[in-house]
């Protein structure tokens, strides 16, 4: 062979051999960048599943805290105007036992004395009161005093302390001030409340008439 | 020098200057495939966002929050509005109760 067809000979195999070199370079190159394509984009989907199912957990949490406030809300609402109908109740009551000259409240204040005598040992009581009261109670004492002594089935004392800053209604109480009996109005309205305060709740959202 | 010894000189020149082709052509796959590397490090650190996904997300729950506000705001009308009609009649059975004695 002479040297001329070495030299091609070479430069063929060289040119051939630089070929494959940068071909299978090339090739290897196009999977690493095509296999880290495919591993970002299962990442991707992974990170986006999670991130989905992240924000699902807390917007349900966030959900369900808005729901338990909206509950609370509600509740509240309800139990101010629970509180309001016990309120305008009394502001009511009181104004009633302003009037000196009502007979409903006359009446009342008597069934006040007779029911605290009634539950009361002894024949002497001291029948405590707010002013207004004490003399709506000191015009009626002869009445109450009869119709406590009929109750209780003996002669029944009554004396009538009134003072300034005392609760409307009565509070009775033995000679010894050992026992008594509160009549408040406050009181009765409290009681009332404990014993009646789910009537009247369901009262006042009650639909229909 | 016989013509001989020029042409195997000039062969062995040949062959030097094949071995530096294939030897630039090794450095060359070499760079190829750090490029490759490099591009698939980047592809795979690169921010992977999805905030196109929270924002629709956002966008539902939003619906959902603004809906039971607006169903929370019906509820206390209704409550409100039960209550101040009924309201006399609960304040007449408490003043009731309260001037109710016992026989």
């Amino acid at each position: 062979m002479s040297a001329e067809k070495i030299r091609e000979y070479i430069e063929r195999e060289t040119e051939a051999e630089v070929k494959r070199i940068i071909g299978e370079a090339e090739a290897e190159a196009k999977k690493i960048v095509e296999e880290a394509k495919r591993n970002a984009s299962t990442r991707l989907e992974e990170l986006r599943q999670r991130r989905m199912a992240e924000m699902l957990a807390r917007e349900r949490s966030e959900l369900s805290i808005m729901k338990m406030a909206q509950r609370a809300e509600l509740t509240k609402i309800r139990t101010e105007w629970l509180n309001r109908a016990f309120q305008e109740a009394y502001r009511r009551l009181r104004e009633l036992a302003k009037d000196p000259n009502s007979k409903a409240y006359r009446d009342f204040l008597v069934g006040l004395v007779v029911e605290g005598a009634a539950n009361l040992r002894g024949s002497k009581l001291l029948l405590k009161t707010d002013v207004d009261s004490g003399k709506v109670l000191e015009r009626s004492v002869k009445e109450i005093s009869d119709k406590v002594s009929k109750v209780k089935g003996e002669k029944v004392e009554l004396e009538i302390e009134a003072s300034q800053g005392s609760p409307e209604g009565v509070i009775i109480q033995s000679s010894d001030g050992r026992q008594y009996y509160v009549n408040t109005l406050e009181a009765r309205l409290e009681r009332v409340r404990e014993r009646l305060a789910g009537v009247i709740y369901n009262m006042l959202f009650k639909e229909g008439d | 020098m016989s013509s001989t010894v020029q042409e195997l000189v000039g062969l062995v020149e040949v062959e030097r200057k094949a071995e530096e082709r294939i030897k630039e052509a090794r450095e060359k796959a070499e760079e190829i495939l750090r490029r490759a590397r490099d591009e698939a490090n980047r592809i795979l650190t690169m921010d992977q966002d999805s905030s196109s996904d929270i924002y629709t997300h956002t966008r539902e729950f939003e619906e959902n929050k603004r809906r039971m506000e607006m169903e929370q705001m019906e509820k206390i009308k209704h409550l409100n509005r039960m209550a101040e009609k009924n309201l006399e009649r609960a304040v007449n059975h408490i003043v009731q109760e309260v001037m109710r004695l016992e026989s």
